[in-house]
């Protein structure tokens, strides 16, 4: 029975993939991976837009016809940091662009990968019996590929499975203007409550999450290639642990600045 | 924003030409400057103070309102002619259209006529193709004929800089072509055994090939300090220094050389001078003066006065010219000093 359970975790976890989209996940987890991985550039663009916005203002007072020399001097100081910051925005948007489309093939590999694997490996077993009077002429295609007959096959299984799951949020996406429609109105406050204190739950517990895993993720990946190094080569770990009192310092460092990275992804969220 | 005079002195760089005319390496220099500025003076006067110290000058002239023959009173054209009253100063005027026109004849000769059709119509879709074609022709002569240095006095629409970037477009281009022929030449040349036309296309793309050497070398003579200079002609106005800005921040852009500023047509209104147009003039020209002489510290900045008489003429170009590198002073004591 266990492999029935896996076999349903699995469809349901590439369901949710699939239902709340291959770029929302990519556009998360980009967020994640640029305050890991690209704080420097983040921070250089955002002093340019600044230096950029003071050059702007002081422009604007300078009257170009009396103070021409101090005008053009300006003119030049923005010129040059509007060049600057081009070359990085391009350099960030290519950046987005290539992490999206490796993140996203990530993704379906894993996906369908698990499915496909888990397919061929169980190609031969069965996931549970049923009993041969429910649906006796052609209990065959259960069975389908090798499995024993008389049992439903991990393919199919997949299939029943998938079905549901989609079939349930058709439905669920059907109901919710029945439920306007016809449902008592004590039974909509209920709702509404439930779906507020919800949201607030979220809209709390979400920044301290993220502020949690982007404080370790460099301790993740850093565990993880401890990991296959002691794996590989079974030697003694000592660049690691430089590695992780470099991130544990970095951490220090950036923790100034996460509250304000924190408010930003809120009013981000909120905004959506 | 006024200045101590003495300061002044010896901080500014001499205000005179003669640093161009000290820099024997300069083969190309450029006079330019947007509309009515006195570029064509500017760049007759700075002929004339070079034949003095350089072997042979050949000043060249794209605009198609041929203002060298007015200037010199004598007829010039795109051969190369000796200026009267001078051994080594030579004057050319390119007319960029008849040079295509031109050119498209001879091809119309070799080439079939469909081809040559095809040619003409392309040539004169493509903006800029004039200016092109006009380089190509300088590039032509120049290379044949020796000249110590030349001048190139400028159109005073935008095109100057556009035929300036030129060089480096065109090589991206023919590098392009040439790719393209390596790969669809056997094809090009079976296509037009069938329809019969007599396209000798090694010879097209073996001339094109020869045509990108010199433009990658003129392109690195353009680019170096020490061989090209620009030389911005502008007056005392707002319109024109916004103009000249652009300009020099365009040929940064471009790495080409500029150190020279010419400003013209200025004011010296004697002391009891009672014209209310002279004193209100000479006053904005002080003002966008100084914005200049702030802004462009590292230029050699020359005043040149405006003269009661028009500069048309060997004898009045020359005398203009003697102002070039010998800083004017005006006659008495007047409403402006110099170093004020």
């Amino acid at each position: 029975m266990s492999l029935a359970f896996a076999i349903v975790l699995v469809v349901l976890i590439t369901e949710f993939i699939l239902w709340f989209g291959y770029s929302q996940i990519a556009n998360l987890a980009y967020g994640v991976y640029l305050n890991a991985f690209e704080r420097e550039r983040i921070q250089k663009q955002r002093k340019i837009k600044r230096d950029i916005l003071s050059i702007k203002h002081d422009l604007s007072r300078t009257s170009s016809q009396d103070q021409f020399a101090k005008w053009a001097k300006l003119r030049r100081k923005l010129d040059s940091k509007m060049s600057e910051l081009e070359k990085i925005t391009t350099s960030l948007v290519y950046l987005k662009t290539t992490f999206e489309i490796k993140f996203t093939t990530f993704l379906w590999v894993v996906a369908n990968g698990v499915q496909i694997f888990m397919v061929i490996w169980y190609r031969s077993s069965p996931v549970f019996y049923l009993p041969q009077d429910w649906f006796s002429p052609i209990t065959w295609i259960f069975s389908m590929p090798f499995a024993p007959s008389g049992s439903v096959s991990v393919p199919f299984w997949f299939f029943v499975c998938r079905k549901f799951v989609k079939k349930a949020i058709q439905i669920k996406r059907d109901a919710v203007p029945l439920y306007h429609k016809y449902a008592p109105e004590s039974v909509k406050q209920h709702g509404q409550l439930l779906i507020q204190w919800c949201k607030t739950q979220i809209r709390i517990f979400t920044p301290i999450v993220v502020q949690w895993v982007n404080a370790n993720v460099k301790t993740f990946c850093n565990i993880i290639a401890e990991k296959a190094k002691s794996s590989e080569e079974k030697k003694v770990p000592s660049p690691s642990t430089n590695g992780t009192s470099a991130s544990t310092s970095n951490e220090e460092i950036n923790d100034a600045s996460k509250t304000e990275e924190k408010e930003e992804k809120i009013l981000e969220k909120n905004r959506e | 924003m006024s200045h101590e005079s003495s300061d002044e002195e010896f901080e500014k760089l001499e205000p005179t030409l003669q640093n161009v005319l000290d820099q024997k390496s300069l083969h190309w220099i450029f006079v330019g400057g947007k509309g009515g500025v006195g570029k064509t003076t500017t760049s007759c006067s700075l002929a004339v103070q070079l034949s003095k110290v350089r072997d042979s000058v050949l000043l060249i002239s794209t605009d198609p309102a041929h203002n060298l023959s007015d200037a010199f009173g004598q007829k010039f054209s795109k051969e190369a002619t000796l200026v009267e009253g001078f051994t080594n100063l030579y004057a050319m005027e390119i007319d960029p259209t008849s040079s295509i026109q031109e050119m498209l004849d001879q091809s119309e000769q070799q080439g079939g006529g469909a081809m040559g059709a095809m040619m003409q119509d392309l040539a004169f879709a493509i903006p800029g193709v004039d200016e092109a074609m006009g380089f190509a022709e300088v590039m032509k002569q120049v290379k044949t004929m020796e000249y110590s240095v030349i001048i190139f006095d400028t159109a005073p629409t935008g095109h100057t800089l556009r035929f300036l970037s030129f060089p480096s477009v065109l090589e991206k281009a023919l590098a392009k072509i040439s790719q393209l022929s390596g790969r669809f030449g056997p094809m090009f040349q079976q296509m037009s055994g069938m329809m019969g036309l007599n396209a000798n296309q090694e010879d097209m793309f073996g001339k094109l090939e020869g045509m990108r050497a010199i433009i990658t070398e003129v392109n690195n003579q353009f680019k170096d300090p020490e061989k090209t200079t620009f030389i911005c002609v502008c007056i005392s106005e707002f319109l024109s220094l916004y103009e000249t800005e652009r300009m020099i921040q365009e040929l940064t852009t471009y790495q080409i050389d500029t150190h020279n500023i010419v400003v013209n047509q200025l004011l010296f209104p004697r002391k009891d001078s009672n014209c209310e147009q002279c004193l209100v003039r000479h006053r904005m020209q002080r003002k966008y003066l100084d914005q200049i002489y702030d802004l462009y510290e590292d230029f050699h900045i020359v005043l040149m006065p405006l003269l009661t008489k028009e500069i048309r003429g060997t004898q009045d170009i020359r005398e203009f010219s003697e102002m070039l590198v010998k800083p004017y002073v005006p006659p008495d004591d007047l409403l402006m000093d110099v170093s004020q």
